[in-house]
């Protein structure tokens, strides 16, 4: 330290300067939070869902089929989510994974156990790792949708955030830090092995599958290059970039090139389901802009060349009013079997436009946040809303309530769907 | 050995010559250098008072090295805990454990709430950030004016009172482009924290713009540390915890 003259001095400007709030805690016990080598945390979760069923909707009288008079569902579901860590030297075993029940005004209760991550990571040094186990790979830069997700589940834009299970797979890292415009250059290797019990759902085909993705900070853009081939799914590219523009926007893209991709659609003239498969771009761009008063605004267009182009929707709406009104077995089957190969699934279509607002505090309502997200389909017009607001008053416990509204007339997406509205109060408690 | 004794003097020299002698530059730097190390660990407690006087409180692990490399890791409350944040420069990214994978912000936004943005929770060197415009000197205080160096910075601009003897600020005003005062940073209760470390420990802040709303950042531990580049990166953000 430097002269005792200048400690005396501070000393004497620390007694001078305004002392801190006495009625504020400043103590602060610093050794309760050293590094465990166990650590385990989760959180419990309970949520009430109301759904008012769309009667007129095609997925209504498929999903509901023969009983087709029931209005709505009202189910409520209950989870216990954790997480664990337990470290030893260079290794770290990390776990994580959650028990939920539902019980359900119109279906059979159910009791699930997922493990969503389960692995082994071996980290010689910051530069190196690698891992071999059950994880969730989550590559992109957009918020509702990833084109370039070639290793993972499937994101639902109606809850982008809610966790996903992972693939067993052998992966890891390879870092390099630089000074200059290119500041770091990522490699990630990764293998996903698809046999009997393991991985089933990655592909129709065992074998092997291989993917890496290549990440560099150049110019301070975030840009990743991602390749996928191997056995179970066709060959794929990718490319993704993120930038913050200015201290308070940010834009985001993806771009994904799927060779073969294959679709089972419907033969509008009756004839049988049909498979097409073709060579599909699908591409992201977005943007997150903030305002002085904590306005926050999320924007993607999104185009799925491998979804469903809007006739083909519309053949499968008719096939399944038909099958749904006429009750023939051979329609019913041809329609749950095209609703299963991809026509049920969210957002099955070409084109899309997401926008989420949300605004902090509004009108001085401490800890509420209130927010909107509307998903439209730009093919044909027809879209989802749902407002919602957040509480998190309560020390590590958030409340949740929103309504989903979905808008849309014949053979227009979200006017077919199996839920004219829903309502849903969530609480989640962290420990 | 002779060598080494005239770099002692002359270290000496510059560590006693007076703030007014000093560019400014340099003395912004000399003033970093007073509040921590260029590298070093922390262990920070963040609390937000509410108008209703209910507060909530965040413990924030940090790692910084050279002047724009900075990670971040929430271990407290339990909601928050895993979260982890990275700085590189004028770049910043949150890792949040459920989506599992780093997504960029802005120094705008806040990872906390309350008063302290992106900006104050991740700070850089000022001098990384600012060039001093002008230096006043008045009684025992120097002021400083600060202009951003490029507008990605969160402030236009800083005025920032200094205690003269000590070299430690007392107050930052920060400041819109349009002069509009965004916020005050006031430190207080020097501490000495080891290793030739003494420093304001809590930092208090206000806004005009959020009135009856305080926030405070509580310092536990500064101690200087080393890390390795590689740290610092977004590859890196989801294994943050291993670096405590």
């Amino acid at each position: 330290m430097r002269a005792p003259g200048v400690i005396a001095a501070l000393t004497a400007w620390t007694f001078a300067a305004q002392a801190a709030d006495p009625a504020t805690d400043t103590t602060f016990d610093v050794e309760s939070f050293e590094k465990k080598p166990f650590e385990i945390g989760g959180y419990v979760e309970t949520e009430w869902r109301h759904f008012d069923f769309n009667r007129d909707g095609a997925l209504f009288g498929l999903n509901r089929y023969p009983d087709l008079d029931t209005g709505g569902n009202d189910q409520l579901e209950g989870t216990l989510h954790l997480d664990g860590t337990l470290r030893s030297g260079i290794a770290t075993l990390r776990a994580s994974g959650e028990v939920t029940g539902t019980w359900d005004d119109i279906g059979e209760d159910t009791h699930d156990a997922t493990l969503f991550e389960g692995l082994l990571a071996l980290q010689p040094g910051p530069g190196v790792t690698a891992e071999i186990g059950k994880k969730a790979l989550k590559w992109g830069k957009g918020y509702a949708w990833n084109p370039v997700g070639f290793v993972e589940r499937a994101k639902d834009p109606d809850d982008p955030t809610e966790s996903r299970e992972g693939f067993a797979m052998l992966t890891g890292d390879l870092i390099a830090s630089f000074q200059g415009p290119v500041r770091t250059v990522a490699f990630t290797p990764v293998v996903v092995p698809v046999e009997t019990a393991v991985n089933e759902d990655f592909g129709s085909r065992e074998g092997f599958n291989y993917a890496a993705k290549l990440y560099l900070l150049a110019w301070d853009t975030d840009v990743d290059f991602m390749v996928l081939t191997g056995a179970s799914r066709t060959d794929r590219y990718g490319v993704d970039f993120s930038r913050n523009i200015t201290s308070n926007f940010e834009i985001h893209g993806e771009w994904a090139y799927i060779t073969d991709s294959a679709r089972t659609v419907v033969d509008p003239n009756g004839g049988p389901n049909r498979k097409v498969t073709e060579d599909a771009r699908n591409w992201l761009l977005g943007l997150r802009y903030l305002t002085e008063r904590d306005l926050t605004v999320i924007a993607e267009v999104y185009h799925q060349g491998t979804g469903f182009t809007e006739g083909e929707l519309t053949a499968f709406y008719d096939l399944a009013h038909e099958a749904v009104e006429t009750g023939s077995a051979s329609l019913l089957s041809r329609a749950i079997a095209t609703r299963d190969a991809g026509y049920g699934r969210p957002t099955p279509g070409r084109d899309y436009l997401y926008l989420r607002v949300s605004q902090k505090e509004p009108f001085d309502l401490l800890h509420w946040t209130p927010a909107a997200t509307a998903i439209v389909n730009a093919d044909d017009g027809s879209f989802s809303f749902t407002p919602e607001v957040e509480y998190t008053g309560i020390d590590n416990l958030a409340l949740r309530f929103r309504l989903g509204y979905l808008n849309g007339g014949r053979d227009e997406e979200f006017g077919e769907k199996q839920n004219a509205w829903k309502a849903e109060v969530r609480a989640q408690y962290h420990f | 050995m002779f060598a080494r004794l005239a770099i002692v003097l002359l270290v000496a020299a510059g560590l006693a010559a007076p703030a007014a002698a000093m560019e400014p530059q340099d003395l912004l730097a000399r003033i970093d250098r007073n509040l921590n190390p260029e590298s070093f660990e922390s262990l920070r407690k963040l609390i937000n008072i509410e108008p209703d006087g209910t507060s909530k409180e965040f413990v924030l692990f940090t790692a910084k090295k050279g002047i724009d490399k900075l990670v971040g890791l929430f271990l407290a409350p339990a909601s928050d805990k895993g979260r982890s944040t990275l700085r590189l420069g004028d770049n910043m990214w949150l890792f949040i454990p459920e989506v599992g994978k780093p997504l960029r912000i802005t120094s705008m936004q806040s990872v906390t709430g309350g008063i302290f943005n992106n900006a104050d929770i991740l700070a850089l060197d000022y001098a990384a950030e600012y060039t001093v415009e002008a230096v006043e000197e008045k009684d025992k205080l120097l002021t400083l004016r600060l202009k951003a160096r490029t507008d990605a910075v969160a402030y236009d601009r800083l005025v920032m009172t200094v205690d003269r003897e000590t070299l430690l600020p007392v107050t930052i005003e920060a400041l819109a482009a349009s002069g509009m005062l965004i916020k005050t940073l006031r430190f207080k209760d020097v501490k000495d924290f080891g290793n030739g470390i003494v420093r304001p420990s809590v930092v208090e802040t206000d806004s005009p713009l959020h009135k009856g709303y305080k926030s405070l950042m509580i310092f536990g531990k500064i101690a200087p540390r080393l890390f390795e580049d590689e740290v610092f990166t977004l590859n890196f953000l989801p294994r943050a915890q291993e670096l405590r």
